[in-house]
């Protein structure tokens, strides 16, 4: 694969990539290093991509094992960053949050990493269940199956959230 | 709002298509989602705000440029490697133009019969020297043998000295 192949086949996926990236890492400019990593990665390994049938689905499934890879290590080192914490809104920001997407998006950050990964690239990056299949490699009915209890998951978060906002509205 | 019903049903299952899931989107964005699906609004309006997140650095101008520059250092040392291997070959192979002439006081000279007869008489001098040389070591040697009687009266004394001693204790 030349450098111009290379631009348009894998270059062009650089912001899925980082999307990606950060959902798992939870830190924006580690997904940035992730993203270049994998890039450098792949421009080294060039000469044997031509081979490679599906190259979304394969620099995706390489993306995410980059990131699992990066995900352990910090395990090992035990340094994890602040971003990694389990981010919970405190009463205060509670009351002070006005931006509900910004809460849903919290939800979906503290969702499993597997459960987190495949919402979103169902519902963000409208991946196929069979192609979010082959980047996770599992079966397509895991998929469906986390995909159905990631969802379900932050329905009853955002219920609960509109159960708790409606009891504030009425003792106020 | 029945198929909205049905749909969000289906999208909770992970049962939808993409197709479906399109359809939500549509409501969700349109002005006509009733007050029962209000709380359900911000998650798509999340997804659709994600995917405008685009990486920081555009790496198109990035990977080309750090691998050129990784080239063109391989090709420096390579190509350094043929031109040093290249001249380490030609001076091997010079021809050996030092047995036509010689340097003498700084002069080149090529007649050899000139150059014979003064390597000769360079090195007739340096074995007189030598000689010489030879001749003052001689003079050592002979010093060192006029001294050994010398030595030999002094162990005699010594010797006279314990004798005496010897009696006066007796």
């Amino acid at each position: 694969m030349d450098s111009k192949q290379f631009n348009t086949q894998i270059l062009t996926l650089s912001d899925k990539l980082f999307r990606l990236a950060k959902s798992m890492l939870r830190n924006a400019d580690a997904a940035q290093d992730a993203v270049q990593e994998l890039s450098m990665k792949l421009w080294e390994k060039r000469d044997h991509l031509d081979e490679v049938e599906n190259m979304a689905g394969f620099t995706m499934r390489a993306m995410r094992n980059h990131c699992l890879d990066s995900i352990r290590q910090q395990k090992d080192e035990d340094e994890l960053p602040a971003e990694f914490e389990q981010k919970e809104l405190n009463p205060h920001q509670q009351t002070e949050q006005k931006d509900m997407v910004e809460r849903i998006r919290i939800m979906i950050d503290n969702l499993p990493e597997l459960q987190r990964t495949i919402i979103r690239m169902r519902d963000v990056e409208g991946m196929e269940i069979a192609e979010i299949a082959y980047v996770i490699s599992i079966t397509e009915n895991a998929v469906t199956v986390n995909l159905s209890r990631a969802r379900q998951k932050i329905r009853d978060k955002i219920l609960n959230e509109q159960k708790r906002v409606e009891e504030t509205v009425w003792k106020g | 709002m029945e198929r909205m019903n049905e749909l969000l049903e289906k999208y909770f299952g992970g049962a939808t298509t993409l197709d479906d899931e399109k359809e939500l989107k549509q409501y969700f964005a349109s002005a006509n989602v009733i007050k029962e699906h209000e709380p359900f609004r911000a998650l798509f309006v999340a997804f659709g705000e994600e995917l405008t997140e685009k990486a920081a650095e555009p790496l198109k101008k990035v990977m080309p440029k750090q691998r050129s520059i990784k080239r063109i250092w391989i090709n420096t040392f390579a190509y350094s490697g043929i031109a040093a291997t290249i001249l380490i070959a030609l001076w091997i192979q010079r021809p050996n133009q030092a047995e036509n002439y010689a340097v003498v006081a700084g002069n080149r000279i090529e007649d050899p019969e000139y150059v014979q007869e003064y390597t000769e008489k360079k090195l007739n001098k340096v074995n007189e020297i030598l000689h010489s040389s030879m001749r003052s070591t001689k003079s050592i040697e002979t010093v060192r043998q006029s001294l050994q009687p010398m030595q030999k009266i002094a162990e005699t004394s010594q010797k006279l000295e314990e004798i005496e001693n010897n009696i006066q204790f007796k």
